[in-house]
């Protein structure tokens, strides 16, 4: 699409004033990388040029300046040769001197005009006795204004005239003064009371210093090119390696995050500010999945839910009729009897369904919140309190690391404890009959969004294996066989999550687990609502 | 006269209830809705009316409340596969004489209906409460009670539908301390050779103690359901939102 074409057409007259405008459109719609490169482009541009154009002025006025230096010399010579044959008024010597100096190849022509303006020395014969207007080039510095000057600065003296190429050339008139001499002198050709006698005119060729100018030019418009060109390579590769393709990175990772990979991180591997974004996107994308994974897990439990009351009522009838007649039976079989047996079975694992829907549905349910301003650290001793037998029995020793003075904040102190006392049991079934030690500490995390209460409970036990780590918080996903519900850290999640709290578990196998808890100080009521109970009947 | 209604409209369920209560030589009518339930209440008068909350149309609740409205002295077991706690409050609250989730095994059933029986055959569960002295309470139905005590504990104990009424009990089962009781859910059991009876607990918390006494002498539950034969001392986890759904009866009251 060509740029522009995007931008709907302007009805005239629509009252809309259209902006001013800015950079040409197609510069807006272009990439960075051509954006950058044709304003350094045309910055450098500017620079050479002007540079350029000073450093050739320069060049210019100093090879002028020698062919007028060189201009004035030879013109002083010829004056000077000439002076002693003027006085004896021999002009075949000055003929010869005049001949002599002007057929040099440097020297493009030398006149002498008598103050009438006629040419009386030339080596260009054709010249001899031919008038000059007063107009000419050559006259004007004089005879610009009405009365002629008599005397004239060097600067005044030179002029540049003709067309390049080639024809240019660099002339400079030397009047001749009237000195006693020269009217003292026997010819008697000039009068005392004349102020100039003539002019001797040298002209010389610039076609040597434009040439060189010509020269200097082409090289300076070459090197400037080249360095503009120098530069470009330099950006377009710069730019290629240090912005464009890290762009396009973050183009890439952003799409893939959109896409729902959030487990994408770029390789960090700068400290400019493209690393702090590369950083912040990190950051962002794992902050991101965490959120996700938890409202995966919230999303998960409400589902359960809902599919536990519609499963529960289902489930329940048919299991009635089993139990009823299973157990009717089983009352009535001969003691000892094979049937008596197998119903015993029968009925003791349609209890155990029972128990599982009974679970599912507690599981449901969990009780509405009731909360108060509670002293965490209490709530954790109590839990320790309740299941210190346990502990004892197992032989685990318990180590306590509780920060005395935690703010008290909002949230219900029984299911705080009850998050505790779960996670105790589990850590006590993780290390087994064989003893073990088990770490509760609680810390004060202050951050600017809002301090937290952390809470570790870490324990010597078996440990969790790394692909089962995703899933220990599901509801009924148990690594204890038939001894577990897999309901005990579900609760524990749904409580933390109910206090707008976070659960974190740390675990290799065989090394123990650490659970982080984390949960937000409030000190007031309102902050994180009580979710939706699951539907009743 | 029949001895038993039998509202349920699950086949397999009413099939199995049936069978059990025939068993116990007792007669039973089965119908299917809370429409035939009528029409049968206005043919015969039954001992025992045995009720699914889930029924297509009108709900069990709904003939529990014209029950309780009409005054009727026949006790009415609610049975429900969705037992939460509010379809238990629920049940009590519109007079039900006992709450049976489903599934239940022939004890469970026989314990309540027999139970039942007996209160019926008493003349009406308003016995037992005669003599209570000091606090006040809150019961859940007829079934259990909670009171709270000056310390912040609760004592839970039962109700008029079992002292004099469970039949023989040969083991009793309290919980142990430290263990979580929710409210509507089973808080005690007593135990017969045939027969369980469950109580389901007013209120929810964390056990304290059992009443040590009840292990040596389990007559205490007959003699004094409302003193020495409470059951449990809990402390509450959510006293002031659970506490709305029983219904209080001041001290001394009966």
């Amino acid at each position: 699409m060509a740029p522009g074409t995007s931008r709907p057409p302007q009805a005239p007259g629509s009252g809309r004033r259209a902006r001013p405008a800015r950079l040409p459109a197609a510069l807006g719609a272009a990439r960075i990388r051509v954006q950058v490169i044709v304003a350094v482009v045309a910055a450098s541009t500017l620079v050479f040029g002007l540079s350029s154009y000073l450093i050739l002025a320069g060049e210019r006025r100093a090879l002028i300046s020698q062919v007028e230096q060189q201009a004035h010399l030879v013109s002083e010579t010829i004056k000077s040769s000439t002076r002693y044959a003027m006085l004896l008024n021999r002009r075949e010597d000055v003929h010869q001197i005049i001949d002599t100096i002007g057929r040099q190849d440097e020297i493009d022509q030398v006149r002498v005009f008598n103050k009438d303006g006629q040419v009386i020395y030339s080596p260009d014969k054709a010249l001899l006795g031919s008038f000059v207007d007063k107009h000419t080039e050559a006259c004007y510095a004089c005879h610009a204004a009405d009365r002629p000057l008599a005397r004239l600065s060097r600067p005044q003296r030179t002029r540049i005239f003709g067309q390049q190429p080639g024809g240019r050339r660099l002339g400079i008139i030397n009047p001749i003064y009237n000195e006693p001499s020269c009217w003292q002198a026997d010819c008697h050709a000039h009068a005392e009371s004349q102020a100039v006698l003539g002019i001797l005119d040298v002209t010389l060729p610039l076609e040597p210093v434009d040439a060189q100018l010509a020269v200097s030019t082409q090289r300076a418009a070459v090197l400037s090119g080249a360095a503009i060109l120098a530069i470009v390579l330099i950006l377009w590769l710069f730019f290629d390696r240090r912005v464009a393709r890290p762009v396009a990175q973050l183009l890439e990772a952003t799409n893939r995050v959109a896409a729902g990979e959030l487990d994408y991180r770029l390789a960090v591997r700068r400290q400019d500010e493209l690393g702090d974004l590369q950083r912040s996107f990190n950051d962002m994308t794992r902050r991101l999945a965490t959120a996700q994974s938890q409202l995966y897990q919230s999303d998960k439990l409400a589902s359960l839910g809902r599919l536990a009351a519609g499963v529960a009522h289902e489930i329940n009838n048919p299991l009635t009729g089993v139990l009823v007649h299973g157990s009717f039976l089983h009352r009535r079989a001969a003691e000892g009897s094979e049937e008596k047996l197998d119903l015993e079975t029968i009925v003791h694992e349609t209890k155990r369904c029972r128990d599982i829907v009974r679970g599912l549905l507690d599981f449901a349910r969990q009780a509405p919140l009731s909360k108060s301003l509670v002293d965490v650290n209490e709530a954790v001793e109590r839990a320790l309190k309740i299941v210190d037998n346990q502990l004892a029995v197992k032989n685990i020793r318990v180590t306590r690391a509780l920060r005395p003075d935690l703010p008290a904040t909002w949230a219900d102190p029984n299911q705080i404890a009850q998050v505790m006392i779960n996670l105790l049991v589990n850590a006590a079934d993780a290390i087994g009959s064989g003893g073990g030690e088990v770490y509760v500490g609680s810390e004060l995390v202050e951050a600017p969004e809002g301090s937290t209460i952390e809470i570790k409970v870490a324990d010597s036990g078996c440990g969790i294996a790394e692909q089962d780590l995703g899933r220990i918080f599901d509801p009924f996903f148990t690594t204890k066989e038939a001894q577990g519900t897999g309901l005990g850290l579900a609760v524990v999640w749904g409580i933390v999550q109910e206090h707008g709290g976070t659960i974190r578990v740390d675990s290799k196998p065989g090394r123990g687990a650490t659970f982080t808890l984390r949960l937000p100080v409030s000190a007031q009521p309102g902050v994180v609502e009580n979710p939706p109970e699951a539907p009743d009947a | 006269m029949p001895d038993l209604l039998l509202v349920e409209d699950e086949r397999v369920v009413r099939e199995a209830v049936a069978r059990l209560c025939r068993a116990e030589g007792l007669s039973v009518d089965e119908v299917e809705s809370v429409e035939q339930a009528r029409g049968r209440l206005a043919e015969a008068s039954h001992r025992l009316a045995i009720v699914d909350l889930m029924l297509p149309g009108r709900s069990g609740f709904e003939l529990l409340r014209e029950l309780r409205d009409a005054g009727s002295p026949m006790p009415a077991v609610a049975i429900s596969g969705f037992a939460t706690t509010a379809n238990a409050l629920e049940s009590f609250r519109l007079g039900a004489f006992d709450f049976l989730p489903k599934p239940f095994d022939e004890p469970e059933l026989v314990g309540v209906v027999r139970r039942g029986l007996r209160c019926a055959e008493r003349g009406g569960t308003g016995a037992a409460a005669a003599g209570v002295a000091g606090a006040e309470r809150y019961f859940l139905g007829r079934h259990s009670w909670a009171a709270p005590e000056p310390d912040g504990s609760v004592l839970i104990g039962v109700a008029e539908s079992f002292p004099g009424v469970l039949g023989a009990v040969t083991r009793l089962d309290l919980p142990a301390a430290n263990h979580r009781v929710t409210q509507g859910q089973e808080a005690a059991r007593f135990e017969g050779p045939e027969e369980v009876h469950r109580v389901w607990s007013p209120l929810g918390g964390r056990t304290l103690a059992a009443n040590s006494r009840l292990a040596e002498t389990p007559e205490l539950v007959d003699r004094s359901p409302f003193g020495d034969g409470w059951l449990v001392r809990i402390v509450p986890a959510a006293l002031d939102s659970e506490i709305g759904a029983l219904t209080r009866r001041p001290a001394g009251g009966g």
